[in-house]
């Protein structure tokens, strides 16, 4: 049906060009990686070499910070997976009173900038005297990836007919053979793709954690570190190209694995 | 062998599935509770912490906060110094919205009315994969390409363009030494950093318009242009509310954008994260803080009132 | 005979709605039983309070004797084939069917076994390793089929099956069902908004409307001594007389339901009133004509070999009053 019509080429240009402009920083990433300057950020690199990523790979605060982030992202999408999916089943069940209000509340964390999140933890640690941990990390991580996860599967949910789960028990099953049976399958791929980028969310934030880390760096604070104080570029540089990918591999997996509703959405 | 009746269950398992059988609220409840107590204790509990600090103060003398009922640092919050950074920090907000929105809206309109369901899906990764990579790396590369030996000078110097860029430059408040270090810069991230929030809204909405609608206004008798002005921009209009929901609040925000990439006039987060940090603040921050809140809540009830949600 | 389910005064209201409003009814084991009724009348409510996935706010309803109201819907014997078959999508046909075996816990090779066995019995043989997606809307309808009756069920309830099927593979699987129905001797109860599907192939019909039981009895005692206006009207084709209409032609004073075949046809003064012939449509064996008896109209129906006066001629009615029957309506 759309192709009857032609866009005009001034709408295709400018189509064109702003995709570009989203795309072109992040590919310059990849070029910097390889760049043999080491002291400016000088254009065209002056030549290429693959030294910084061995240098990178010996670096045991590189490694510290990126266990951290590996294991802050993991218990939070743990946790946003239980709560998201609880809430999202909860939701779509039934009509109750207040139904709006717990989707504000789940959306909330996530659409006030991550800066009132952060600040609000903060000072609520300090009034309770918590003491910063990796613990305070993961309970700000948690708290904003159960949207995602809530998202993803409350979309599931109301594409799974609730005449499934009646029939299922008019056959006989109980409750729990009823989800194991009926309602895990057609929720996995959409958990899966929730849980992805509720780690891909958490494994790249810095706002939050800023105010609720304390000492210790996840990868995303140490990249800030050098940012603002810049000591060693080609490993930042060689970091930056690492984490795109790193964030890129979950997100290309939830694409794939949520296609099918994206497209019938948009049909 | 046909089936009988069992009047109870047969194990406990069965009697335990029987009471969520004739109490079904009574399930949903459970499955409410933990999400419920950890997003209402938690995160709505720190919000209201946050409210209760802005009604705290500092003690001049000792840096020690005084746990006491006081107006006094909403008072500091309006002084000029101040008061010049929220004015500053909206009025960002505002522009880097209008400029997403100009950016975002011939992508969103080509990949919905144009193109075919395989440009259609590139269009989706297109901006979902930008969406979602690193906030940092995204920065990261601005710096790249605003540094004195970056891109943008190289690209300059080898168009003959430098006269240009220095009259950019020299423009008075948003100018400054290097694009780097002005307002522009800020600018420009920003508008990179949050475009990808304002496509997929004003998408969303473009997407549920109906062809036959536009077809009716050509038959009708509107010419291309007069359907855009008087079918299309109208329904697309929750679209871009929704999307600057995004864009306005993330910037307002935002902190390490204007840290990085920016002349030193603080913004209404760099003063966030300065009062809390080293200065121990925590009073004024989070008066600070409770600004982008309040401002919100007004944007939302309006944006409501536009049916601006419905195209979240 | 032995009563498979008993309403004893039920009812169902959802907040401020009343679905279900105070339902006295007995099935019998082993019979063809229709509910109909326009759609929203509450039929499909009934059928869920059978099967236990929904509950009565009021009233009892017993179960072979049974008092059910403690027993869930995994343990009753009445299983379901759903309106929209709710088949699962993620399984294939033939462990869709097997489903009620599985959450047994009988073993793979037997449930398959079984499986394959109602496959058969509902013609689809060999389409088991298909996905119910690869379905055409009568396959689904049969593996739908096939999964209820998996378990042996003692009722079979039927929602609405055949109503997304065009209307030459409806008549078959009319027939077909009923067939089904006769060789396991089982209970059916069939929902329907369709009087002639509700005619054609049940036992007894319950004419159900606004949550309350009108009627209940065979195909002929409904068609033919429809007991209100609303059965009368809604099963069709009968003429509903107003008392009005009945005064004027000296029929008595209550409403009443006359059937078209009844009414005779006459010259002008020669019946119960006169009327002006308003229109005919040819059916093939008879003429169905209507006359306006002043603001009233009657069915009439004219063998195709007795001659027919001029559209807009007058002509007289005239029927015997045995033809009429009393419905119960003030």
């Amino acid at each position: 049906m759309h192709s009857s019509r032609r866009a005009s080429f001034a709408l295709k240009l400018s189509a064109v060009c702003g995709l570009a402009f989203l795309h072109l920083p992040i590919l310059l990433i990849f070029l910097y990686a390889f760049t043999t300057e080491d002291k400016s950020y000088q254009f065209p690199p002056p030549g290429f070499t693959l030294k910084w990523f061995e240098i990178t790979w010996n670096r045991p605060d590189v490694w510290a910070a990126l266990k951290l982030s590996l294991e802050v992202a993991t218990v939070s999408t743990i946790l946003a997976l239980i709560l998201g999916t609880l809430c999202a089943a909860a939701v779509s069940r039934a009509k109750f009173f207040g139904r709006e209000a717990i989707s504000l509340l789940v959306i909330l964390p996530i659409a006030l900038p991550g800066i009132i999140t952060g600040i609000s933890l903060r000072s609520a640690y300090n009034i309770l005297d918590i003491p910063f941990s990796t613990f305070t990390i993961i309970l700000g991580h948690a708290t904003f990836c159960v949207v995602v996860v809530y998202n993803n599967a409350i979309a599931r949910f109301r594409r799974l007919s609730g005449s499934l789960i009646e029939a299922s028990t008019d056959l006989g099953a109980s409750g729990l053979q009823t989800f194991r049976y009926v309602v895990l399958p057609n929720l996995a791929t959409a958990l899966l793709a929730g849980g992805m980028l509720a780690f891909a969310l958490s494994f790249d934030e810095v706002i939050v954690t800023t105010f609720t880390a304390g000492q210790q760096q996840t990868l995303p604070i140490w990249m800030l570190e050098e940012l603002v104080r810049p000591r060693q570029r080609p490993v930042t540089n060689v970091v930056a190209m690492v984490v795109v990918l790193v964030t890129f591999l979950p997100i290309l997996g939830a694409y794939y694995l949520t296609r099918g509703s994206v497209m019938s959405r948009s049909s | 062998m046909q089936q009988t009746i069992h009047p109870k269950g047969t194990d406990s398992g069965a009697r335990f599935a029987d009471i969520f059988w004739k109490k079904p609220g009574l399930l949903i409840f459970l499955f409410l509770l933990p999400p419920l107590l950890w997003l209402g204790v938690i995160y709505l509990g720190s919000l209201f912490t946050l409210l209760l600090h802005s009604f705290f103060s500092i003690d001049e003398f000792s840096g020690l906060i005084r746990y006491e009922f006081t107006l006094k640092t909403y008072a500091e919050l309006l002084s000029p110094a101040n008061f010049d950074v929220i004015l500053r920090t909206i009025l960002m907000a505002c522009a880097v919205t209008v400029a997403a929105a100009v950016i975002a809206f011939p992508i969103a309109y080509y990949a919905s009315r144009y193109a075919n369901p395989k440009i259609k899906a590139l269009f989706y990764l297109g901006v979902m994969l930008p969406l979602w990579s690193s906030y940092l790396v995204k920065i990261y590369a601005w710096k790249l390409i605003l540094a004195k030996q970056g891109i943008i000078n190289w690209m300059v110097e080898g168009t003959g363009a430098t006269f240009l860029l220095n009259s950019v430059l020299a423009l008075p408040v948003i100018g400054g030494n290097s694009l780097a270090v002005s307002y522009i810069g800020t600018f420009i991230v920003l508008v990179y950093v949050w475009l990808p929030f304002m496509i997929l809204p004003i998408q969303a909405a473009l997407e549920r318009i109906p062809d036959s609608l536009l077809d009716a206004s050509g038959d009708l008798g509107a010419a291309p242009q007069q359907t855009f002005k008087l079918v299309v921009l109208p329904l697309a209009l929750p679209g871009v509310i929704a999307g600057s929901i995004f864009t306005f609040s993330l910037t307002m925000g935002d902190y390490i954008v204007p840290q990085i990439i920016g002349s030193s006039r603080r913004f209404i987060g760099q003063a966030v994260y300065a009062h809390q940090g080293t200065a121990g603040n925590i009073p004024l921050a989070a008066a600070f803080a409770v600004v982008p809140i309040a401002v919100m809540v007004i944007y939302l009830y309006l944006a409501k009132k536009r049916g601006a949600f419905d195209a979240l | 005979m032995v009563t498979a389910v008993k309403f004893d005064n039920v009812s169902r209201r959802f907040d401020t709605d009343v679905a279900v409003n105070g339902i006295d009814l007995k099935i019998r084991e082993g019979e063809f039983f229709a509910m109909l009724g326009p759609s929203g009348s509450g039929k499909t409510t009934c059928l869920r309070l059978i099967s236990g996935i929904d509950r009565p706010s009021a009233g009892h309803i017993e179960i072979f004797g049974v008092r059910s109201e403690n027993i869930p819907p995994n343990r009753r014997p009445i299983n379901t084939v759903f309106q929209d078959y709710a088949l699962f999508p993620h399984l294939k046909v033939l462990d869709n069917v097997a489903y009620g075996l599985l959450v047994k816990g009988v073993a793979k090779n037997d449930r398959y076994q079984a499986a394959e066995q109602l496959l058969e019995l509902v013609k689809l043989k060999g389409y088991g390793n298909r996905m119910p997606a690869q379905l055409s809307g009568g396959q689904r309808q049969r593996v739908a089929l096939a999964r209820a009756l998996i378990n042996q069920p003692r009722v079979l309830l039927l929602d609405e099956p055949l109503g997304a099927l065009d209307l030459k593979l409806r008549e078959q699987m009319q027939e077909e069902l009923k067939a089904l129905q006769q060789s396991l001797g089982i209970t059916f109860v069939f929902v329907t908004h369709d009087q002639g599907e509700a005619l054609s192939m049940s036992d007894r019909i319950a004419i159900i409307n606004e949550g309350a039981l009108e009627q209940v009895g065979t195909p002929q005692e409904i068609y033919q001594t429809p007991r209100t206006r609303f059965v009368a009207e809604f099963v069709g084709s009968s003429n509903v007389l107003s008392p009005r209409l009945s005064v004027r032609c000296g029929a008595g004073s209550n409403w009443s339901s006359l059937r078209p075949e009844e009414v005779k046809l006459g010259v002008p003064g020669a019946g119960r009133a006169d009327g002006t012939l308003q229109s005919v449509r040819y059916l093939g064996a008879s003429n169905y004509v209507t006359v306006m008896l002043e603001e009233d109209q009657l069915a009439v129906l004219v063998s195709t070999t007795d001659a027919l006066p001029a559209i807009g001629s007058k002509v007289s009615v005239n029927w015997d009053s045995d033809a009429q029957h009393i419905m119960d309506d003030e």
